[in-house]
């Protein structure tokens, strides 16, 4: 019985750190508990703004998208709007009015990344933090709105431009998630088949997806294997505008 | 053993690659007969794609043989519109700049000049610290047009099953390759994975998952 116990308190230790590690919950804790009550917090590319729920109260929340929800396929039934309608390579704020910044899934989509983040190190306070997270292996989405891919010196290259200071740049998951990643996305294909081509394939499909399903179970302990990790499915980064920067400025 | 062995045989990692870029390469090296310039050419190892070229200058950060100039790409020691043709080969993702290398690009072209690339949208990082993007269609489209080039082609090569199989010969093979006693199961493993992953790909394609993609631009007069 203590055997059985261990292996269950194993997998259950395995699944917790593997939730932990793949929707960088750390990443998200972090980017909430900065938003103190009257700081203002800038969701750049908010989308149907779902972070606002998150927050609390008394945080001045402003959402800015390109799209409003009904002007473009697929986002249609949003259940918030974003505040401002507006262009993230021309921000209509005011210089060092924000606290905290986040930019989710966001930079890949604009044309020209470099312009976009300088913007957001202008409207920074002193002090202030950007939250990014962008992915290196997903497909192509929204497109044609979809222009880059960063690996990690990109990010680096991009934050020292601009003026901003590199806190961390973590890569979420290394080769065997992004093997997972990659196999799940076959789903969806298969099922748009017709039935006959489904049935031909189906003994295959089982094997595809017994292998997607053995290295996604597994993709924690499997990563540390990796310890390079130089294939991954996105990065989470963090970037400062020390004060020092700002009195050179 | 020569680079363009790997896209050649299909016993080797990048054959599901070769298979679709050669063909295709090979139709638009056939019209290339004037001066011909591959950028960061390491060995150039498709330079047999393009016989009728009248000069073949390469250019590289450093040399692997004698016949490379070694220069910086992003000054390039040419005149202004002095190259009818440029050949852009797993380059664009190893420049910080991407946008004003282009520029640079597009001064040493004639006008009417060809842009010739060859980009991977997943490959794992290498070369540090010199790998910055992945640059996806529609991005060197864009910067491309900005800096005055006009995109007569795009093609995405390969799709789920192609991605699939690079990370399975570059990664579980070329670990294997390194054992002496078990190598010869890489060499299977990469067949395998070459024949099964290109029929999947036949049956189902998932364009925006393509590995790679080779694109040709004109300079606009």
């Amino acid at each position: 019985m203590q055997l059985l116990s261990n292996i269950k308190s194993y997998f259950e230790n395995i699944y917790l750190r593997k939730l932990d590690y793949a929707s960088g919950r750390e990443f998200t804790e972090d980017y909430l508990k900065r938003a103190n009550p009257g700081t203002t917090f800038l969701d750049a590319g908010c989308g149907q703004g779902n972070i606002r729920d998150l927050l609390p109260e008394d945080v001045r929340y402003i959402g800015i998208d390109f799209f409003e929800g009904d002007n473009c396929e697929g986002y249609q039934g949003w259940q918030h709007r974003p505040d401002i309608v507006a262009d993230l390579h021309c921000l209509p704020l005011r210089d060092s009015s924000c606290d905290t910044l986040v930019l989710l899934h966001v930079l890949e989509h604009l044309h020209s990344p470099q312009k976009a983040i300088s913007e957001l190190a202008r409207v920074m306070k002193p002090g202030a933090r950007l939250y990014i997270a962008v992915p290196f292996l997903h497909q192509l989405h929204h497109q044609p709105n979809d222009y880059y891919r960063f690996a990690r010196y990109s990010l680096e290259h991009l934050f020292k431009s601009v003026g901003l200071t590199t806190v961390s740049i973590r890569p979420t998951g290394g080769y065997f998630r992004s093997l997972a990643h990659i196999l799940g996305r076959f789903i969806p294909l298969y099922k748009s088949k017709k039935w006959f081509i489904q049935l031909l394939l189906f003994p295959l499909v089982m094997w595809i997806l017994f292998l997607r399903w053995t290295i996604s179970s597994f993709e924690y302990p499997l990563d540390l294997l990796d310890n390079k990790q130089e294939l991954t499915c996105g990065y989470l980064c963090i970037a400062s505008k020390t004060i020092a920067n700002n009195v050179n400025a | 053993m020569k680079r363009i062995d790997k896209f050649n045989s299909i016993w080797k990692e990048n054959w599901l690659t070769g298979i679709r870029l050669i063909p295709k390469l090979a139709k638009w090296g056939q019209s290339e007969k004037g001066i011909v310039l591959d950028l960061g050419c390491g060995e150039s190892p498709f330079r047999y794609l393009f016989p009728l070229a009248k000069y073949y200058i390469r250019i590289d950060r450093n040399a692997v043989d004698e016949k490379v100039v070694i220069a910086d790409i992003t000054r390039i020691p040419l005149n202004d519109e002095s190259v009818d043709a440029v050949l852009l080969f797993q380059v664009l993702g190893d420049i910080p700049e991407p946008k004003s290398f282009l520029k640079e690009v597009s001064r040493i072209l004639k006008p009417e000049g060809r842009m010739i690339i060859f980009e991977s949208m997943c490959y794992p990082e290498h070369d540090m610290p010199h790998d910055y993007y992945r640059l996806m269609p529609s991005g060197i489209d864009y910067l491309s047009m900005k800096v005055g080039f006009q995109c007569t082609e795009i093609t995405r090569l390969g799709g789920l099953f192609t991605r699939f199989a690079m990370l399975w010969n570059k990664f579980i093979m070329g670990k294997i390759k390194n054992f002496p006693v078990i190598c010869w199961l890489a060499h299977i493993g990469i067949f395998l994975a070459n024949i099964i992953c290109y029929s999947l790909d036949q049956v189902f394609l998932h364009p925006n998952l393509a590995e790679n993609y080779i694109a040709r631009f004109v300079k606009r007069t």
